[in-house]
């Protein structure tokens, strides 16, 4: 399970790989030793950590959904991008990608699915340098804990690959993709997942939905995004020969395009960059340590516990308000609530769930609201008709389809009368002191809604 | 150790403020071969972007196949010894990229790969006591100020370090 290496074909046509790919090279590890490594840390893992690369501007059109790859958290590696990942992908190896032939077998093996399904395994670092430096895609993290019987099947499993690679079976695009068979890995380990999602980006809706997803998504975007805008600007000034590159020429590129766009850039060239970097890593090191590696990934052991008491629970949202912005909390800590109504305790992970939602619910501001009016309407879906919200008293017509939560859901419009404060801030109106309906879309704000909770109607914000 | 490798690194900073430091001295030792070559090939069509022998998202629309886009192509200037001196081969490179990098508030990824290698080397030996990454990182910050990263130890003269020398190096220093 050696990692795969260029096919010279290939490399003439890879976006920027001629250099990238040497130094990606030099960091790389072998996937038989990462793998071998997470065989002996299985004791040590305790939850892993989904991870989707976003589309990103000039990507090929199968990288266009995203990319996903699974991070195991070790509890004893102080450093979080030294944790071990594995990515699952469709092995290329022996098509001649340079003629169309080979790109419509390519495209034709994905799509059928006669391309073996191999594992990339290395260390976080080299897919953060892949994806973030050199590819300029924001990362997105899906934080899953996971209990001792799903982690030992799922290390279980990854060592069975390891021995008979036969066993992955293929890749094709519709299935089992890089998503698709790092989830459905998950699953059959024993993950109580509903869905398997077929496209990485959509990873975070099937694991939201399977009430597998406690903690805020950590969106962290690229600051190296801008490298090929750049390298359009050089080829259309036609400045690309060692001659034309100056420190004038890097300040002015550095102005224009930011100086992480220029420092990667550079980083493809040997010569450019011992000639340029120390001095752009001096100059400009605020920006330069605007994507830190060691500040923007960290392990909180406290979100890969399952709890079973509200102590533990506790614990969690605590850390969880210490960590997230406060939007993400509150947004987070709606949708837990709003799920919550309709959990059924089957297993732990929906009782981690449950018991989390009761933790996080102090948090809220809950007021009852009584239906004043109930009538069909011809209204948009999907909309919150403010009246008159003058003197702190408000009426929220809302069509019915949308109020969150399980209830019947009736064509009708219910109008809700009720005082609370209100305070209007631009297009944002904040009720009970928190952001809740957007004016100029005239929907409620993630972190607020209208649910039926016991028989009643009640405005919930967090 | 921190402390006298804090030290060194003063000591070291002071005394070869005119020497300048390792990097200062790789930087210049490289020349600029050929000015009219070109550093960067900007065409090409980008159907295979993140193609690496394996592919590893997916592929639904059809349209986008013979889409054309702007891409960038590396382009290497080889190594040479035109007028005595050559550009960097890549494990100079690398070795450059570490020093340059170290610095325990923002660790980059070839860094990371490094300290791991350095460990690993010192793991063979079950008895040996693994550095941290802390100590990893100041021991090449030291050693980049003091000029002996760069010194050929025999013959006191400069020479460009390659990964295999960084690592003797910094586990002749570590181990100490």
């Amino acid at each position: 399970m050696n990692k795969n290496k260029i096919s010279p074909i290939g490399f003439l046509f890879l976006f920027f790989c001629s250099f990238s790919f040497a130094s990606l090279l030099e960091i790389s590890t072998e996937t038989d030793t990462v793998i071998s490594e997470l065989i002996k840390q299985k004791d040590d893992i305790i939850g892993v950590d989904l991870y989707v690369a976003g589309g990103y501007e000039n990507a090929a059109f199968y990288s266009q959904w995203g990319h996903a790859f699974l991070v195991f958290v070790n509890k004893n590696e102080p450093y979080y991008y030294n944790n071990i990942t594995l990515s699952f992908e469709g092995n290329a190896q022996g098509i001649d990608v340079s003629k169309i032939s080979g790109l419509l077998n390519l495209y034709l093996s994905g799509a059928i699915g006669t391309m073996d399904l191999i594992i990339n395994g290395d260390y976080f670092y080299y897919f953060w340098q892949k994806h973030i430096f050199q590819e300029g895609r924001p990362f997105e993290r899906i934080i899953i804990p996971l209990d001792q019987e799903t982690k030992n099947n799922l290390i279980n499993k990854i060592s069975d690959f390891q021995k008979k690679p036969e066993l992955l079976g293929n890749y094709s695009f519709l299935k089992q993709n890089c998503v698709g068979a790092a989830v459905r890995l998950l699953k059959e380990s024993g993950l109580p997942l509903r869905k398997i999602p077929v496209i990485p980006l959509n990873a975070r809706d099937s694991f939201d939905k399977s009430r597998l997803t406690y903690t805020p998504s950590e969106v962290i975007q690229s600051s190296y995004s801008k490298q090929i805008e750049m390298a359009q600007y050089l080829k259309e000034n036609n400045l690309v020969t060692f001659g034309d590159f100056n420190k004038e020429l890097i300040n002015l590129l550095v102005e224009k395009f930011g100086a992480n766009a220029v420092y990667a850039l550079i980083a493809k060239n040997d010569y450019l960059f011992t000639q340029y970097a120390a001095d752009i890593m001096s100059t400009y090191s605020d920006e330069i340590s605007k994507n830190n590696m060691l500040e923007d990934y960290q392990t909180y052991p406290e979100f890969y516990q399952l709890c079973t008491g509200i102590e533990c629970a506790k614990q969690v949202v605590e850390k969880e308000k210490q960590v997230y912005p406060e939007s993400d909390f509150a947004q987070n800590a709606f949708q837990r609530h709003l799920n919550n109504t309709s959990i059924k305790l089957e297993d732990i992970y929906s009782k981690h769930y449950s018991l989390l939602a009761s933790q996080t619910r102090k948090y809220s501001q809950i007021i009852r609201l009584h239906p004043t009016v109930n009538n069909s309407s011809n209204s948009k879906p999907d909309q919150v008709i403010i009246g008159d919200f003058n003197n702190g008293k408000i009426h929220l017509k809302i069509k019915e389809d949308i109020l969150r939560s399980v209830g019947s859901k009736k064509d009708t419009l219910t109008i809700f009368e009720t005082k609370v404060p209100v305070r209007q801030d631009g297009d944002e109106l904040y009720l009970l002191g928190r952001k809740c309906i957007n004016l100029a879309t005239k929907s409620f704000t993630p972190n607020c809604g209208v649910l039926i909770e016991d028989g009643f109607y009640q405005l919930v914000v967090y | 150790m921190k402390t006298i490798f804090k030290t060194i690194i003063l000591a070291s900073f002071v005394s070869n403020l005119a020497l300048a430091d390792c990097l200062t001295q790789l930087k210049n030792s490289n020349e600029n071969l050929s000015p009219s070559e070109p550093a960067f090939v900007v065409e090409g069509i980008d159907l295979l972007a993140g193609v690496s022998g394996s592919i590893s998202a997916i592929a639904i629309h059809p349209a986008m196949l013979f889409a054309p886009a702007v891409s960038t192509t590396g382009f290497e200037a080889t190594a040479s010894t035109t007028n005595g001196k050559r550009s960097f081969t890549d494990q100079e490179t690398y070795a450059y990229k570490v020093i340059l990098q170290a610095n325990e508030n923002n660790v980059a990824p070839e860094l990371a790969s490094f300290i791991r290698h350095i460990q690993r080397e010192v793991g063979v030996d079950p008895r040996a006591v693994i550095p941290g990454q802390e100590d990893i990182i100041e021991v090449l910050i030291a050693l980049n100020y003091d000029l002996s990263i760069c010194t050929n130890k025999e013959t006191g003269k400069f020479f460009r370090p390659t990964k295999d020398d960084l690592t003797q190096m910094i586990i002749e220093q570590v181990e100490r």
